[in-house]
């Protein structure tokens, strides 16, 4: 599979008067051509950020600096005039949010939304862009599209404002699509109809998806590839099958874990990962998993742990070989169920 | 109850004889029959009228949000609401709170009719009935500290004062596993997990007997999520209190729930013991509800029963059964008639012309 985006070394600052902040720190990941690939972490751990920096999003000042490189096809992204960014925004690489009514024009019927990215495009007469729209709202699952293309967004549903929004993102027919939140706003049953849309549109028209998801059953029934965030570091990448079945970094297991699932075997106490996640302001020293980890010792806190190669995954862990092997992300719950996933100080509070 | 229902009754009772006597819903099931149950809900319905738009003829439009729910919750038991948004679940959780008031039906606390409670009697019994919502940020005063805010909830039933009261909100704090020392902090210094265990030892303050947990965790991390639903459960053995929990995805309940109610707009559809209902769905919405939630796992895809479109608006509801737009199995008799929620075996409902067996 040829890579159709390389990021290299991504790293975002942000300072003011009070903080020196690393929103992202030194994340590299590659997506290739026709891949879906999902970047899955809590809030706060820099996903949103990273995507926004890609795609010349964020205000870049004295305050914000981005470092690093992003290549699409081999074009360095991160260099790019803002005229030129422009136009790769829309025809190269797409992006859609997590709140689809809100990313509408409430006073502009969705047709008409539609349009405008598709005379953007400036090629055909009218006739042919009106012809253009339908057949978008059309592909993306939109019954009656020429009914749907009158109305304005609050008169029909999320799930509905969502596929519009996907229709726009597509009217430039971009190669990567970034798709930030897209489902969490929207009802269970909905959700699936979505990911199944944007798996349909990588398998018609070879688009990559960058899906980013706080979600881990999200990224394990729609992705090709998982990066895990957390703290602002890409903690974990690999094939998803990998991820899911070896996970080598303890985060990762504890996530896949933590999640509530309909087919568990059903016990009155979920698995949960002790503490929570640090703002970006007081990160700790060294792995800034280590405070929660059950692994961690003292090397953790100290030195920060770089990417490592282990078979297919890319694992930012001291102890990845050994999260890999003694599966202690299979966190159970300990005798009686009082001490395990709590931090000392709380079980020393019970 | 039609005859031909009583020979499944038999069956199912057969096959689920086993497990009943399990450990866990044995003691349980015990002692619901001895105590009855603790909360009634006979028949509620709630109404919104919609105000009649002048350029459109008829009728103003009216929104049944609940419309005809009957469920009664025993001690120390956890009832689980599901449902996708705009079901009426949420609605019937502030009705129950008196949030909200019935077009009609009744509620019963402890035997008492809880909707005819007013001023002090009302007030004394709000102590045994608490909530617990989505968004802790929004439930806690920015300008308070959070031992404050917990304080509050002392003074308002005249349980503590003074240095009792910080004893007690130190207790309290405790108990929801959080350090006594974060009394003195402002919500915002907090993370949400944190924050949302404060809105638990509020809710716990007054000795509650029944807690409505309106998604009280769906907003939380994952990873502190799951430690939020560790500590429901936790304080419902050293409690005994019972809970309403209202959650948009069945995932969620499956650990908590002793039993689970499914809603579609503004009508249960299903109900069943938590166990039975994720073995053996009946309802075709139940099913498909259990299918759409994604397995964090690749190698278990979806089991396929797919959803067509999205929930109608609860102000023009189809006619016949409420679910038939879209349910795969939708015949010409669902056109017609609206099923009844009928009970197929001890402890399960469903409103189905065909359910699963």
């Amino acid at each position: 599979m040829t890579e159709l985006l390389e990021v290299e070394g991504l790293t975002v600052k942000f300072e003011s008067a009070a903080h020196h902040l690393e929103l992202v720190r030194d994340a590299s990941f590659e997506i290739g051509t026709g891949e879906v690939v999902a970047m899955v972490g809590e809030s706060g751990s820099g996903k949103s950020i990273t995507a926004r920096a890609i795609l010349g999003l964020l205000r870049r000042n004295h305050r914000m600096t981005v470092e690093g490189n992003a290549r699409l096809a081999g074009r360095e992204l991160l260099a790019l005039a803002e005229a030129e960014m422009r136009e790769v925004r829309g025809r190269r690489v797409s992006m859609i949010f997590q709140d689809p009514v809100g990313a509408l024009d409430p006073v502009v019927s969705i047709g008409a939304q539609v349009l405008e990215a598709v005379r953007r495009r400036r090629s055909g007469t009218r006739p042919e862009q009106r012809r253009r729209v339908i057949e978008l709202l059309a592909s993306v699952g939109i019954t009656d599209p020429e009914l749907r293309a009158k109305q304005f967004p609050h008169e029909v549903s999320g799930g509905m404002c969502q596929r519009a929004l996907i229709a726009i993102a597509l009217a430039g027919s971009p190669e990567l699509l970034i798709a930030d939140e897209p489902t969490t706003a929207l009802d269970v049953t909905v959700q699936a109809q979505v990911l199944d849309l944007l798996k349909r549109l990588r398998d018609e028209r070879q688009m990559s998806v960058l899906l980013i998801t706080h979600d881990m059953g999200v990224a394990a029934q729609t992705a090709d590839r998982v990066l895990i965030m957390y703290a602002g570091s890409l903690v974990e990448q690999g094939p998803t099958a990998d991820i899911f079945g070896h996970p080598c970094h303890p985060y990762t297991g504890g996530l896949i874990s933590a999640v509530p699932r309909v087919d568990a075997p059903r016990s009155r106490r979920l698995v949960a990962i002790p503490g929570s996640v640090p703002e970006a302001a007081d990160r700790p020293a060294g792995c800034a998993f280590h405070p929660r980890c059950p692994l961690a010792d003292d090397r953790c806190a100290t030195a920060m742990p770089g990417p490592r190669r282990l078979g297919n995954q890319i694992a930012a862990c001291h102890r990845a070989e050994e999260a890999r092997d003694s599966q202690v992300h299979r966190w159970q719950a300990g005798p009686g169920g009082g001490g395990a996933g709590r931090l000392p100080e709380e079980r020393a509070a019970l | 109850m039609p005859p031909n229902q009583a020979a499944p009754l038999a069956r199912e009772e057969d096959r689920h004889g086993g497990q009943r006597e399990g450990l866990r819903d044995g003691p349980r099931e015990a002692r619901a029959q001895r105590d009855g149950a603790l909360l009634e809900v006979w028949d509620l319905v709630c109404h919104f009228k919609l105000r009649r738009k002048w350029w459109k003829g008829g009728p103003a439009p009216v929104v049944r949000a609940v419309d005809g729910v009957s469920l009664s919750v025993g001690r120390q038991e956890t009832y689980a609401l599901v449902g996708e948004s705009g079901c009426g679940k949420s609605t019937l959780g502030r009705l129950i709170l008196r949030l909200e008031r019935p077009t009609s039906g009744a509620v019963r606390f402890e035997g008492r009719d809880w909707l005819a409670l007013r001023g002090d009697h009302l007030r004394q019994a709000r102590r045994e009935v608490q909530a617990i919502f989505q968004d802790p940020l929004g439930a806690l005063d920015p300008r308070r500290t959070v031992g404050k805010s917990v304080e509050e909830a002392l003074d308002a039933h005249n349980l503590a004062k003074g240095q009792a009261a910080r004893r007690r909100v130190a207790e309290l704090l405790e108990s929801v596993g959080l350090r006594p020392a974060l009394a003195a902090r402002y919500p915002h210094e907090l993370s949400g997990g944190q924050r949302q265990r404060v809105t638990v030892a509020r809710a716990i303050a007054g000795g509650p007997k029944f807690i409505v947990a309106d998604e009280a965790v769906s907003a939380l991390d994952v990873s502190v999520q799951a430690q939020v639903i560790n500590l429901l459960a936790d304080l419902q053995e050293s409690l005994g209190v019972s809970y309403l929990f209202i959650s948009h995805g069945l995932a969620t309940v499956r650990h908590m729930a002793d039993r689970v109610g499914v809603m579609y707009l503004g009508r249960l559809v299903e109900e069943a013991p938590a166990e039975e209902l994720f073995s053996a769905p009946a309802h075709p919405y139940t099913k498909a509800l259990l299918s759409a939630a994604p397995a964090p796992d690749p190698t278990t895809a979806s089991k396929g029963v797919e959803l067509r479109g999205e929930v109608p608006s609860a102000a023009s509801l189809p006619s016949g059964c409420r679910f038939r737009t879209r349910c795969p199995k939708a015949k010409e008799i669902c056109r017609e008639a609206e099923p009844v929620l009928l009970a197929v075996a001890k402890g399960r409902s469903v409103a189905c012309h065909f359910p699963e067996s």
